[in-house]
């Protein structure tokens, strides 16, 4: 797609009018400040969840309990989970799309400018409730990141602060969501069709429908085990005869959407790199809007697929199967169209190139542990033990977290006006691509041979696995450090980057100076 | 936000805001979405999860309003006529049109310097309007040299 910005002037970049300090960032309505603000909450958050993660590793290092009690031990699984997933992963798009958005489409901001810095500000308090949680009586919510009961209608107040938190945190991707589809369904530049907006664009509308579509239902969840707790109701406890698995079937009607929430914009971001960096169009952009498109859907009609064991009939068991099995199709058509489009490309690998490779491959990885786990005679086996947690993983990690590095460093020339250090970059790659196998590869042979996830403790069968794991985990938890290194240095200074430092990048947002002005776009460029 | 122009031989101009839906096609998308949640939320009413309806009632109202919020400015427009009697300017801005009219040998075309880029002014006299708000710099720069052009014209 080629674009010419209609004589749009950014020379007048510096806003002389707004508040400086800590007051601009409270009060910015300003895309990229909010942008720029999502992304680092997400990244400090994921260094938060990070920690939880190796200390769970580091009592897994061997068999016995040496770091943390039990108790604790289920709340850092907890903590981690919910912390990674609604403060980490979600926001780090939803910065991604407040930055990109309003430059990919030609908008000056997005649609609802103060609503937008609601939504980020509603963040940190929701951190703090899932945080500070670990410092009351009782601790934090132990139940995992399902919050299932029974166990959480019997927890003490943290399970309170973990619900109030996600509820906080469900009203802000609401706002997100609906400021991000009256931003793209508005303001597109003149010319820019629905069919024209880059995929990045598109991903993000189908992920805000979704978000629109969800989130109801796990705010529904939430708030009837909040009134089984308080209130005297007894929709999931079984002891009043309410239903334990009917919180499963809610829960995951929001769960497995939820997945695609974090999965779509990564295919998103690696479908503006992939291009980019192998000199080509995108192969199929049509296909590709179909394949998002129809995952979307069909992830409405597979959430059962997540509890095959709590009895189902057979028909319900092979429904879901096969539903299940159906999301390969487009997923497969996605994976098809990224590696069509690198095929006879001007191949270079630069650090985002590299980990929208390593995305391609891992989640390809992940994808096909996840069609095994679909298969119910297989998953009956296979619930709940460390090859779940290692699909899920390769899933969200080697999918939405190498997608989100590809974005960052391909992005940050635009962010910081200074070209990031590629060595670094390129270390920051290979060790997490080692470690990262490191850790997640051996917990499918963990799986398979029978060790149930959640547990602090194990059989001796299991040490040397878990021993390499842990290892892996805290190479893997170090090097992300290279990457703060990496945004440090570039924002410091730096080698100039040019308007468009990729060669091979196509969009409005490389018509803008690097680093993009404070205000982009006033007037709207003509998208040819 | 930019604009959709349209010049005759007598000059006349229209620009409108930029959207790239129209309303109607909005209405769709939002009762298509409505549509959905309320069918899940109807779903799970019926096996007992009641809880579910409230949200998403809450939540189809907020997106509702927000696209009401954005629509009300769909149809702001600004609309130049300049004849041999009058310069006529007509400023829609959330449904509410202003007509400001002016003698055409004594009013006055000007391009100020505002924040960061320019505004175009027509004036008469202590009455001005700005103009040229959904043209980019370019735009207004045309904007401002032809209108002046064809007030000269008339003025000699």
């Amino acid at each position: 797609m080629a674009a010419i910005p209609g004589g749009a002037d950014h020379a007048h970049d510096h806003d002389h009018h707004q508040p400086s300090g800590i007051m601009r960032w409270v009060t910015t309505t300003n895309h990229k400040d909010i942008g720029s603000m999502y992304l680092w909450f997400s990244f400090a958050m994921f260094l938060v969840g990070g920690v939880m993660a190796l200390v769970i590793r580091a009592e897994l290092f061997q068999p016995g309990l040496q770091v943390v009690d039990p108790d604790r031990f289920n709340q850092m699984t907890t903590l981690h989970g919910l912390i990674m997933v609604f403060g980490a992963i979600m926001p780090a798009f939803v910065g991604f799309a407040n930055w990109m958005i309003p430059l990919m489409i030609g908008a000056s901001d997005m649609a609802f400018a103060r609503m937008n810095n609601w939504s980020f500000w509603l963040l940190p308090p929701a951190a703090i409730l899932l945080t500070s949680s670990l410092l009351v009586p009782g601790g934090a919510a132990a139940s995992g990141w399902t919050l299932y009961p029974p166990l959480t209608v019997q927890m003490g107040i943290g399970m309170d602060m973990a619900i109030f938190a996600v509820h906080i945190l469900g009203i802000s991707s609401i706002m997100g969501s609906i400021n991000i589809v009256t931003t793209l369904l508005n303001m597109r530049a003149p010319g820019m069709t629905l069919m024209k907006m880059p995929l990045f664009c598109w991903t993000w509308l189908i992920t805000a429908y979704l978000v629109i579509a969800v989130m109801p239902v796990l705010a529904g969840a939430v708030t009837m085990i909040l009134t089984d707790r308080h209130f005297g109701t007894s929709f999931f406890n079984a002891a009043g005869g309410g239903d334990p698995v009917l919180y499963q079937h809610i829960f995951w009607f929001f769960g497995h959407p939820e997945v695609y929430i974090i999965a779509i914009p990564a295919f998103g971001v690696v479908s503006q790199v992939i291009p980019a960096f192998s000199r080509k169009p995108l192969f199929g952009y049509a296909s590709m809007v179909y394949a998002t498109s129809s995952i979307a859907i069909l992830s409405f009609i597979v959430w059962a697929h997540h509890m095959y064991t709590v009895g189902m009939p057979v028909a319900g068991q092979l429904y879901f199967m096969f539903a299940t099995m159906l999301i390969a199709i487009p997923t497969g058509v996605k994976v098809f169209n990224w590696v069509a489009t690198m095929w006879r490309g001007s191949l270079s690998f630069e650090t985002p190139m590299l980990f929208s490779i390593g995305f391609l491959f891992l989640f390809t990885l992940g994808g096909f542990s996840g069609l095994v786990l679909s298969m119910t005679a297989v998953d009956i086996q296979l619930h709940d033990s460390y090859y779940v947690v290692a699909h899920f993983h390769y899933v969200m990690v080697a999918g939405a977290l190498f997608s989100a590095y590809a974005g960052a460093y391909y992005w940050l020339p635009k962010w910081t006006g200074h070209m990031y250090d590629e060595k670094l970059g390129k270390l920051h790659f290979w060790l997490s691509i080692v470690f990262f196998n490191m850790t997640f590869f051996v917990q499918h042979f963990l799986g398979l041979a029978g060790m149930p996830r959640r547990i602090p403790d194990y059989s001796l069968q299991f040490a040397e696995f878990n021993m390499i794991s842990s290892i892996g985990a805290f190479g893997f938890g170090l090097s992300q450090l290279v990457f703060l290194i990496v945004v440090l240095k570039c924002i410091k200074g730096g080698e100039k980057a040019s308007a468009k430092p990729w060669d091979g990048a196509e969009g409005l947002e490389w018509t803008v100076p690097s680093p993009a002005p404070h205000h982009t776009f006033e007037t709207p460029p003509v998208f040819k | 936000m930019s604009a959709v122009l349209s010049q005759s031989s007598e000059f006349s101009i229209e620009a409108r805001r930029n959207c790239s839906m129209s309303p109607r096609a909005l209405l769709t998308f939002f009762l298509v979405t409505c549509a959905l949640s309320m069918a899940i939320a109807a779903a799970w009413a019926a096996v007992g999860v009641w809880w579910v309806f409230p949200f998403a009632g809450l939540e189809i109202s907020a997106l509702g309003l927000a696209f009401i919020a954005y629509g009300r400015r769909v149809g702001d427009f600004e609309r130049i006529h300049l004849d041999d009697e009058r310069l006529l300017v007509e400023v829609c801005e959330k449904t509410r049109v202003s007509r400001y009219e002016f003698a055409p040998a004594w009013a006055k075309v000007e391009t100020r310097k505002v924040g960061f880029g320019s505004e175009v002014v027509v004036r008469c006299r202590d009455r001005q309007v700005t103009v040229g708000r959904y043209l980019d710099e370019k735009g207004r720069a045309k904007l401002a040299r032809d209108l002046a052009g064809k007030l000269r014209e008339r003025r000699f």
